[in-house]
């Protein structure tokens, strides 16, 4: 990727990220004027960006999208939800592009008609403010094309109708070759006056009637027959059905059939791929606009978790004509991007910090070579030691400190996170029709930049169930004596070596005794230790596998993709999480998150000559199990710790080594536990335990299935720090 | 010139038919109104040719060389022969529906 690319890459997502925030600033009605003028700035940049990088679809996008930001500024416009939704699907579209671009490092190719889509937004808005409703389309040349053409007509596109000049061909103009420049022409009819005769044609009067069907956009029309003198008219075509093949049908089919399918794992995978398939179809058809509708459900499902609407609308393309225009339309969409940072912006204090370390080591270094010359020329060592000593505590301190600075530099603020939230938080409370108010703290406070990227799913899984289940519909609110807006808000602290992130509602709270009852019925626990346990011991089994206590299944959450997610997301980067719950007043969950993830406390263990490392809060514990006690089970092995069976794998054998021929009467074992699971590891030796800066894999071993990274030993070799949950898998 | 006779008397459109060929079509066809007429070498026709094959109630015979004349041209000029599903005919100067957008008459383009 050329660093043009990268750098607008960087700039547009800021740019993006800004004007969404100013578009929802604008919508609650906060300080118009300013507002106003920074997201016009901003859509005006985010054009000039495109031409740099030569990204011509995206300009024409934009600058479709600022006249009517211009419009508003000068306040022959107002600012409608329309208008709002509109911009932010723009930025949406935007965004894939962007996303597109980061793969592939230059702008997409088939962005035009995407363009198109959004061009056609803007510019019909625009014309239809004339008469303030969408022309209708009695036209007489249409009824009767409708009448001849009826099922050949496309889903999507344009009919359109032109009368040329009489005089048209003394203008040097061809109608027809006009009407070639249409994009993705569906049809063309021609008529001659009736009674025209070939004794009494002016063959240079034109007297020919054109109507042509096209799946391009009305603007693609325009821009065919501009100046052409004549009379066009021009009828989009909305939802009619959708004509595919039989073998693309009995594609589609298949995609609801994945979709429909019942369990959790893989889900939103599925999800991703029939979209993907059916959006390929549509698109491979020339649908165009229908692979739109359907890529912006499948952003929505994937965030909802949920394929519900996703299924109608392949259906109802399946169906027919009345099932699309019954399909819901979403104009906007919901995002989720895993966020890949190629490249970070650091704070050049932070910078400037490394460069005073690199002086003051140099100075250090500089020290030991003084030393090694006064050995050299014979002074006593022992004069020296003292000398030494310091030099030493010094680089120690500089050492200690490098550590910190470099660590700082992968820091990140939350507010990555954060600003992504008032958006959904709109999406999701206007979806399901109720209000929220949402309010973020603390976004300036920092973590590791691997947590930050991390936080995000968890993080939209509890806002989500806050939205869907913590809080009541207005008229519930009303009734307990709440504002009838719900508050949501998502906080973030530092305390000490932790971060703390918070998602606090004023909702219903949970419901204990309810959560008691489900816990019994579904034998998460004896009944005996139930009762012992604290009501807010209770409440963190809302965390438990499989736990959902929704009795009503809305299109939001539960469908069985329960908080156990949240807690398995949040356990991977290291950190906890915890609810607090007062009934009728609200809930808050918690989520004690490391402040970097750099530093990894390992445990060495030797197998087949080599040393590896595991990640110390995988390793349960270490054991001496005497070899008779080992038994095998079916091509695997098993022992018994403590009245549990615990799985075996030889480390060296798993790994593909040779393994060792130390004939022990014990074999020593290393327990470790990953996903909920004990496992055995046998080594030959068990090592120490230190702390390391883990490095990930890179490069060509960036994939391998087994090792999380690795560290240096003091010795200069390298540990291979191991993935315990890959190795069982 | 890119209208010729052929071997057998049809008339072949050949290369890139433009306005003035059709002053010339419209001759030949008059002569022999039962004449063949064969669009394997079109590559490109102008409005005015096709309005003439259309007065003539000709169908081209042959795929022309332009996909858009073959693809979407050819066809027309068959549904407007068969009576049935032809579009029906506008009486000449019929008036035009009120609500339709007028194109600006600029300076002509030349294509």
């Amino acid at each position: 990727m050329n660093e043009f690319v990268e750098q607008f890459l960087l700039e547009a997502r800021e740019l993006i990220e800004q004007a969404t925030n100013d578009l929802l600033a604008l919508e609650k009605g906060e300080g118009r004027k300013e507002t106003i003028d920074a997201l016009f700035r901003a859509f005006h940049t985010l054009k000039g960006a495109a031409g740099i990088v030569e990204f011509a679809a995206m300009g024409r996008a934009l600058h479709a999208a600022e006249e009517t930001l211009s419009e508003v500024r000068n306040e022959t416009r107002e600012v409608s939800p329309t208008l709002v939704d509109d911009c932010l699907g723009c930025l949406d579209q935007i965004s894939r592009w962007l996303d597109e671009m980061e793969t592939t490092g230059e702008p997409p190719t088939n962005a035009d008609a995407a363009a198109d889509v959004i061009v056609k937004k803007f510019v019909v808005k625009a014309h239809d403010a004339d008469d303030g409703r969408p022309r209708t389309s009695t036209k007489a040349w249409f009824e009767t094309l409708r009448n001849i053409h009826g099922g050949k007509l496309p889903a999507a596109g344009v009919a359109l109708h032109f009368r040329p000049e009489a005089d048209t061909f003394f203008r040097g103009e061809d109608p027809l070759a006009r009407l070639a420049g249409v994009p993705e022409l569906v049809l063309v009819d021609l008529a001659l006056p009736d009674g025209t005769v070939l004794d009494d044609i002016d063959p240079f009067s034109c007297v020919l009637e054109i109507v042509a069907v096209s799946r391009a956009s009305k603007d693609s029309v325009w821009a065919a027959f501009e100046g052409a003198p004549g009379v066009l008219d021009i009828v989009e075509l909305h939802a009619g059905a959708v004509e595919l093949r039989q073998d693309l049908q009995s594609l589609l089919q298949a995609q609801i059939l994945l979709l429909n399918e019942n369990g959790t794992e893989g889900r939103l995978g599925r999800m991703a791929a029939a979209g993907r398939v059916t959006i390929n179809v549509l698109q491979h058809e020339g649908l165009l606009d229908a692979a739109a509708r359907i890529a912006a459900l499948l952003e929505t499902c994937l965030v909802k978790g949920d394929a519900a609407t996703l299924i109608a609308a392949i259906q109802s393309m399946l169906d027919g004509p009345a099932g699309v225009e019954s399909a819901p339309h979403l104009d906007t969409t919901v995002r989720v991007r895993a966020p890949t940072n190629l490249v970070m912006r650091v704070d050049s204090s932070r910078i400037d910090a490394l460069v005073n370390l690199t002086g003051e080591l140099t100075v250090t270094k500089n020290a030991f070579g003084h030393i090694a010359a006064l050995i050299q020329n014979g002074v006593d060592p022992k004069e020296i030691l003292a000398d030494l000593r310091e030099q030493q505590t010094r680089l120690d301190r500089l050492v200690g400190e490098l550590q910190r600075s470099v660590l700082k530099i992968r820091v990140l603020p939350l507010r990555q996170v954060f600003q992504r939230f008032p958006r959904l938080v709109r999406e999701i409370s206007t979806s399901i029709g109720k209000s929220v108010t949402f309010v973020t703290e603390g976004e300036s406070t920092e973590a590791d930049a691997t947590i930050v990227e991390s936080l995000f799913e968890p993080l939209l899984h509890i806002v989500r169930n806050a939205i869907d289940h913590g809080s009541e519909d207005p008229a519930t609110r009303k009734a307990a004596g709440k504002p009838s807006s719900a508050s949501i808000v998502l906080r973030a602290r530092r305390q000490l070596e932790n971060v703390i992130v918070e998602v606090e509602d004023d909702g219903r709270g949970i419901d204990v005794r309810r959560i008691r009852e489900v816990a019994a019925d579904r034998d998460l626990l004896p009944k005996a230790s139930l009762s012992e346990m604290s009501d807010n011991e209770i409440v963190q089994l809302i965390f438990a596998p499989g736990f959902s206590t929704s009795t009503e299944v809305t299109g939001l959450s539960g469908r069985g993709v329960g908080l156990d997610s949240v807690k398995a997301a949040v356990e991977r980067i290291g950190g906890t999480v915890s609810v607090d719950s007062h009934p009728g007043q609200g809930s808050r969950i918690r989520l004690t998150l490391p402040f970097t993830v750099m530093v990894t406390k390992v445990m060495t263990a030797e197998a087949a000559g080599q040393v590896f490392g595991f990640a110390l809060d995988t390793v349960v514990e270490t054991a001496s199990v005497p070899r008779k006690d080992l038994a095998a089970i079916g091509r695997g092995r098993a022992f018994v710790l403590r009245d549990r069976t615990i799985p075996l794998i030889n480390l060296a054998e798993s790994l593909g080594l040779s393994g060792s021929q130390e004939a022990t009467e014990e074999a020593r074992i290393v327990v470790t536990s990953s996903a909920g699971y004990l496992g055995g590891i046998e080594v030959d030796r068990l090592g120490e335990r230190m702390d390391v800066m883990l490095k990930p894999m890179d490069g060509l071993l960036k994939n391998m299935r087994g090792v999380a990274g690795t560290t240096l030993l003091g010795d200069g070799r390298v540990l291979i720090v191991l993935d315990v949950q890959e190795l069982f898998e | 010139m890119t209208i010729k006779l052929g071997d057998i008397g049809e008339v072949l459109l050949i290369g890139d038919c433009s306005v003035e060929d059709a002053d010339v079509l419209i001759q030949r066809l008059l002569e022999d109104p039962s004449v063949a007429v064969d669009w394997t070498k079109c590559t490109n026709a102008h409005t005015a040719i096709i309005q003439v094959l259309m007065a003539a109630g000709r169908l081209p015979e042959g795929v022309p060389k332009n996909s858009f004349l073959e693809a979407m041209v050819g066809p027309a000029l068959r549904r407007d022969q068969e009576v049935n599903s032809a579009f029906p005919k506008q009486p000449r100067g019929a008036k035009e529906p009120n609500d339709t957008i007028a194109i600006t008459k600029g300076p002509a383009r030349q294509e």
